[in-house]
C-alpha cells in the first residue's frame, strides 16, 4: 500500500487534523513523543488513546468547539494498520513495525499540514490586529 | 552530423568533455545543440552546419574567456588559472577534436605520469582523476597525475567552467556541482549557464556557512534546478529537458593546494519523473523542499537541513519520516522563528497538503 493513498484514509485524516490541532495551538509534543516510540501496535494503539484523552481535555477548555475524532475513527485506523500489514513480508514483529511507521507517518503529515496551516491563520490575526491598531 | 563523448570511467571529466564540446559546437554553429546520454558514450547533435570559413574569433567565443560569469579561476584553483592555454588549444585544435569526435569508436587514452606533451586532469575537474597512489610505491612516494592529451582536457576545463558550479565556502571550502544531461539542449552557453545556476543562500553573518555540508548544497542544487526545469516544462507544456544526476565533490585547502575530497553523484530521476508527470502540480513541493533548505542554513534548524538533504538523495519512507517528524518540530522552534522570520514565514505558507501529497508521490518506495 502506497504512503499517498493512507493519507487519504478518513480516519487518517480526522485524527491527524486533531493531532495538528493539538501541536500547533496547545504545543502537544508529548504526544507526538508518544506515537513516535510506538514500535507494537498494541503500544500504538495506546498511544492514540492517549492522545485522544488530552485532545478531548484541550478541546472541552476551548471556547469555539474543536471537533473530537470518535472512538471508531481510532478503530477504522488500527484496521488500516491491519490492512497495511497484510501487504508485508516478514513475521509479526516486522510486519506491524512497518505499517505503523507507514500509517504515522501519514498521520504526521496531516497533522504537519494542519499545524502550519493553524500558525499561518494565527500569523495573519496578528498582523491585522497590529495594522487596525495603528488606523485608530 | 553527430559526434560522440566515449566515457573513459571519469564521471566528472566525461560529462565536462560533452558540456565542452557542445559549447564549442554551439559557438561554431551559432544554434541549439542537443545532448543525449547513451550509457557508454554522449551523443551530440547540432542543429546547424558549421561554415566552410569557421573560425573561433567571434564576440560569443571572446567573451567565454572574458566574462566573470565563467568560473575559470575556480575551475584552475589547484593550479593557478590556464584559460589563455585552453583557448589557444582550442583556436588551434578545434578541426582535429570535430574530427575525432566524429568517429562513433574514439578513445581517449588516459595515463598516468608527467610527459610534456599531455595535459594534467586537475583535483578541480575531477577527484577521481587527481594523482593518488594507484600502484605499488616501495622505494619512493611519488603519485603522478593522469593526463590525457591537451585538447580533450581543454574541452573538459570549458565545459566545467561554463557549465558547471563552483560554490566557495566562507569557511574556505569549495563546493563544486556539475549537472549529468541525460537528454537536454544547449541553445545558448549564456541560456544553459543561468538554468544550471543555483540561487545561493546568502547568510547575514558570512562566519557560518549557508550549507553544512557538500551533500546538503547537491540536493539544494537538484531541488533549485528541478524548478529551473519544471517552469519550462509548464511553459512548454512538456519536459524536454532531462538530467539523470547532478556531480558534486569538495575541494578543501590543503598547505598550499586545495585538494579534493569527498564526491558523489544524486540521481535526479525521481524529480525528474515527478515534473513529467504534472509540471504544474508539482511547484508546491519544490517551493516547499526549497524552504527546507532555506530555513536549514538557520542555525538551530541544521536538523532540517540534513533530513530534507537525505530524503532528495534517497526518497525513501525512512527519509521523509525523518523529515516531516523534523519539520513538526521547527514550528515550535522560536529560536529558529526569531533569528529567521522572513523564511520562517515562508516555510510555513509553503507547507501545505499538495506540497506533501505530491512529495509522497515522488516517492517510488514509500510502499510496503
Amino acid at each position: 500500500m502506497q504512503l499517498s493513498e493512507v493519507y487519504q484514509n478518513q480516519a487518517v485524516k480526522e485524527l491527524g487534523e486533531a493531532l495538528g490541532k493539538a501541536i500547533g495551538k496547545e504545543q502537544d509534543y508529548a504526544s507526538l513523543t508518544d506515537l513516535e516510540f510506538a514500535q507494537t501496535k498494541t503500544d500504538f494503539a495506546d498511544a492514540l488513546h492517549r492522545f485522544l484523552r488530552r485532545f478531548h481535555t484541550m478541546a472541552s477548555k476551548k471556547e469555539n468547539l474543536w471537533y473530537c475524532p470518535s472512538d471508531s475513527r481510532l478503530e477504522e485506523l488500527m484496521q488500516l494498520v491491519d490492512e497495511v500489514a497484510k501487504t508485508v513480508s516478514g513475521d509479526d514483529n516486522v510486519r506491524y513495525r512497518e505499517a505503523i511507521r507507514l500509517v504515522r507517518a501519514a498521520l504526521i503529515s496531516r497533522a504537519l499540514a494542519q499545524a502550519t496551516y493553524l500558525r499561518v491563520q494565527e500569523v495573519r490575526q496578528q498582523q491585522r490586529a497590529i495594522s487596525q491598531q495603528g488606523q485608530s | 552530423m553527430p559526434y560522440y563523448i566515449t566515457k573513459t570511467g571519469l564521471d566528472a571529466f566525461d560529462t565536462a568533455r560533452a558540456w565542452g564540446l557542445a559549447v564549442l559546437l554551439n559557438v561554431l554553429t551559432e544554434d541549439e545543440v542537443r545532448l543525449q546520454d547513451a550509457g557508454w558514450v554522449f551523443i551530440l547533435e547540432p542543429t546547424g552546419c558549421i561554415p566552410n570559413n569557421a573560425q573561433l574569433t567571434g564576440l560569443s567565443w571572446r567573451t567565454l574567456f572574458t566574462t566573470e560569469d565563467v568560473q575559470w579561476r575556480q575551475v584552475f584553483v589547484t593550479a593557478g588559472d590556464q584559460r589563455k592555454q585552453v583557448r589557444e588549444i582550442l583556436e588551434q585544435q578545434w578541426q582535429k577534436a570535430l574530427s575525432h569526435y566524429n568517429n562513433s569508436s574514439n578513445v581517449v587514452i588516459l595515463r598516468l605520469g608527467n610527459q610534456r606533451q599531455g595535459q594534467t586532469i586537475y583535483g578541480s575537474l575531477d577527484p577521481a582523476g587527481f594523482k593518488g597512489l594507484r600502484s605499488e610505491s616501495k622505494a619512493a612516494y611519488k603519485e603522478p597525475p593522469v593526463q590525457v592529451e591537451g585538447i580533450h582536457a581543454a574541452l573538459a576545463y570549458l565545459g566545467m567552467a561554463t557549465c558547471g558550479y563552483y560554490w566557495e565556502n566562507p569557511e574556505g571550502k569549495t563546493f563544486a556541482l556539475l549537472p549529468i544531461p541525460s537528454n537536454a539542449c544547449l541553445s545558448y552557453y549564456r541560456e544553459t549557464r543561468s538554468l544550471l545556476k543555483p540561487v545561493e543562500i546568502r547568510r547575514r553573518n558570512r562566519k557560518f556557512a549557508a550549507y553544512h555540508s557538500i551533500q546538503n548544497a547537491a540536493a539544494h542544487y537538484a531541488v533549485q534546478l528541478a524548478e529551473q526545469l519544471r517552469r519550462r516544462a509548464a511553459a512548454q507544456g512538456s519536459l524536454r529537458d532531462r538530467y539523470s544526476a547532478v556531480l558534486y565533490f569538495k575541494l578543501f585547502g590543503a598547505g598550499q593546494q586545495m585538494k579534493p575530497a569527498q564526491g558523489n553523484q544524486l540521481r535526479l530521476e525521481p524529480l525528474m519523473d515527478a515534473i513529467a508527470r504534472d509540471p504544474h502540480g508539482t511547484q508546491p513541493m519544490l517551493e516547499w523542499l526549497d524552504y527546507c533548505f532555506r530555513l536549514g542554513a538557520t542555525e538551530g534548524a541544521e536538523d532540517l537541513a540534513l533530513a530534507t538533504t537525505e530524503l532528495v538523495m534517497r526518497w525513501d519512507l525512512g527519509a521523509y519520516d525523518r523529515l516531516i517528524r523534523v519539520a513538526v518540530r521547527i514550528l515550535g522552534h522560536e529560536q529558529v522563528r526569531r533569528k529567521n522570520p522572513r523564511d520562517f514565514a515562508s516555510f510555513l505558507r509553503r507547507t501545505q497538503t499538495e506540497a506533501i501529497q505530491q512529495t509522497m508521490e515522488v516517492m517510488p518506495h514509500a510502499v510496503v
